[in-house]
């Protein structure tokens, strides 16, 4: 018997180009693979595209009407009427006196004529102006508060708009607030669970396709096995695979997030410009495009990072060739 | 020298069943060595073993002054690239071609692209295979598919070569003309284990072992 147990074996060093060879032999692969199977390869991708979609889709929405919700009664804006005997010299000192208070970051002056037209305009009395002896509307300051502004504070400050003597009256109604936060809170918690649900629904298609690349390719991973083939080389196509799936899924989820919200845009934009608010859609941004699409790209990674793990483990285990 | 060497090894299933007991073996390096035996004998098994894909439940199998059985998973890997690892079928991954199936062992090794298309290109040469590089293995013959997998075994110049049944689906002649392709191999200092159940073939062999039933214990194998 020999006496001795060092390893005989040199390990051979492997330098980068070697690394990317390999990386680039893998990518090849797993398209091959890819193509090899191109219906169930777009079902797979399409599955992840509306996956992603639809917590992205509702993300996009919220943020974009989070936008409208600075022109609502919430406590980042209210109003504050004027007396109606008040002057216009009064209300412009008063309205410089309320913007330059540390918390209010804006205020727009709605004088009682402009007012008035709005108003018969959108109750389509357009002749009515004549016949009234006065404007019975009073001049409006609308005041929206910093960001970083808490409730009790806002209340200080509606005290100290209510104290001036110009101010008749100021509309603050803590009701509103309080439903408003409860259904910003509901929203976001929803679009978590969604966002969750949908993740995982993400993963385990993505893991079940890149499972069907490894039961397709046992006799390849036993030879690789057999010949000395280290884990890295033997899980890389199916990692790629992962990662195409995934990343192709998140193209696909940008592209049917900017054709619903393409098909959306026009009643939201007539929507939020009631409010008085500007603004293009988010996921005609690239930057977002980037994002779902890199997000896309880690799921697919992460399910071929757990599904050759378990699989390929199985498969060199129970050895038989 | 001694390269390879069975001390009393014996293998079970994870099912109980018992196909090798008290194996003892010694193989000269250099040498082209047969183990004979009737199907079932567990001639594979002592192969696998040898490969590192099982761990034997009893002994020690030492390679090279290496015991093989206390390697890690990831030393095997390593001990697996320097052999040379030929079977009787599905031998080869059929949607690759002739080139990338013999230049795996390389790639594993990440060596220069040059350097692979030289020595797959000088390893079709040796086994009288040059210019089938671009075909698919399903559009050769199961003696053309035997010598590509054997051009497989020897492109990274391995000590030991291990052939399971390599002339199964042979005919006579073909088988010889495998056989000694590998017998060529041992005038180079490799030495090859190869099974058969063909005792014809054994006139090739510096050396023979063979598996028989072991008396009063069913479907285990002790070697003669």
């Amino acid at each position: 018997m020999f006496d001795r147990n060092p390893m005989p074996w040199a390990r051979t060093k492997r330098n980068r180009r070697a690394w990317i060879r390999d990386h680039v032999r893998f990518c090849k692969e797993a398209l091959h693979q890819m193509l090899l199977h191109v219906i169930m390869t777009f079902f797979v991708m399409l599955l992840i595209g509306v996956s992603i979609a639809l917590p992205s889709g509702l993300w996009v929405i919220r943020d974009y009407l989070s936008y409208a919700d600075l022109a609502w009664p919430t406590e980042r804006g209210f109003n504050a009427f004027f007396h109606s005997d008040a002057s216009e010299t009064q209300i412009d000192s008063t309205a410089q006196t309320i913007r330059n208070h540390g918390f209010v970051n804006e205020a727009f002056l709605i004088p009682k004529s402009v007012a008035l037209q709005e108003f018969l305009t959108a109750a389509d009395l357009p002749d009515l102006t004549d016949r009234m002896p006065e404007n019975p509307l009073p001049d409006t300051l609308t005041v929206f508060v910093k960001e970083n502004i808490q409730v009790h504070e806002i209340e200080t400050l509606t005290d100290f708009i209510q104290q001036l003597d110009a101010v008749d009256q100021v509309s603050y109604d803590t009701q509103i607030i309080v439903r408003f936060s409860a259904i910003h809170t509901i929203f976001n918690r929803l679009l978590w669970v969604v966002a969750g649900t949908f993740c995982l629904f993400a993963l385990f298609v993505s893991a079940s396709a890149v499972r069907i690349a490894i039961e397709s390719r046992l006799q390849e991973i036993r030879i690789l096995h057999v010949i000395g083939s280290p884990k890295r080389i033997t899980r890389g196509p199916f990692l790629w695979c992962g990662f195409m799936y995934g990343a192709l899924g998140g193209i696909l989820a940008a592209v049917l997030l900017t054709l619903v919200l393409i098909y959306v845009e026009e009643p939201l934009r007539t929507l939020t410009a009631s409010y008085g608010v500007r603004r293009d859609l988010q996921s005609l941004d690239w930057s977002f495009v980037g994002i779902v699409c890199a997000v896309g790209a880690l799921l697919g990674l992460s399910s071929a990072l757990y599904s050759t793990s378990r699989h390929l483990q199985r498969v060199t285990r129970n050895w038989e060739i | 020298m001694k390269i390879i060497e069975f001390n009393g090894v014996d293998h079970v299933f994870p099912d109980g069943t018992k196909p090798l007991q008290n194996i003892s073996l010694s193989i000269e390096e250099g040498t082209l060595h047969f183990i004979v035996g009737p199907s079932g004998s567990g001639k594979t098994t002592l192969l696998n073993l040898l490969l590192g894909l099982y761990q034997p439940a009893v002994g020690e199998i030492w390679v090279n002054k290496c015991n093989i059985c206390v390697l890690s998973e990831r030393q095997l890997t390593l001990y697996r690239q320097h052999l040379g690892a030929i079977f009787q079928q599905n031998n080869l991954i059929p949607h690759r071609t002739v080139f990338e199936n013999v230049a795996m062992p390389l790639w594993l090794r990440g060596t220069e692209r040059k350097e692979v298309h030289q020595s797959v290109v000088s390893v079709l040469s040796e086994v009288g295979l040059r210019g089938f590089e671009d075909v698919l293995p399903l559009h050769l013959s199961s003696g053309d598919q035997q010598r590509v997998a054997i051009a497989r075994a020897l492109i990274t110049r391995p000590r030991i070569i291990v052939a399971d049944e390599p002339t199964g689906n042979l005919d006579r002649q073909l088988a010889g003309s495998v056989t000694e392709i590998l017998k060529l191999q041992t005038t180079l200092r490799v030495t090859v284990i190869m099974v058969s159940h063909d005792e014809e073939l054994t006139r090739y062999a510096d050396t023979t072992s063979r598996l028989a039933p072991a008396p009063n214990a069913l479907g285990t194998s002790t070697l003669t």
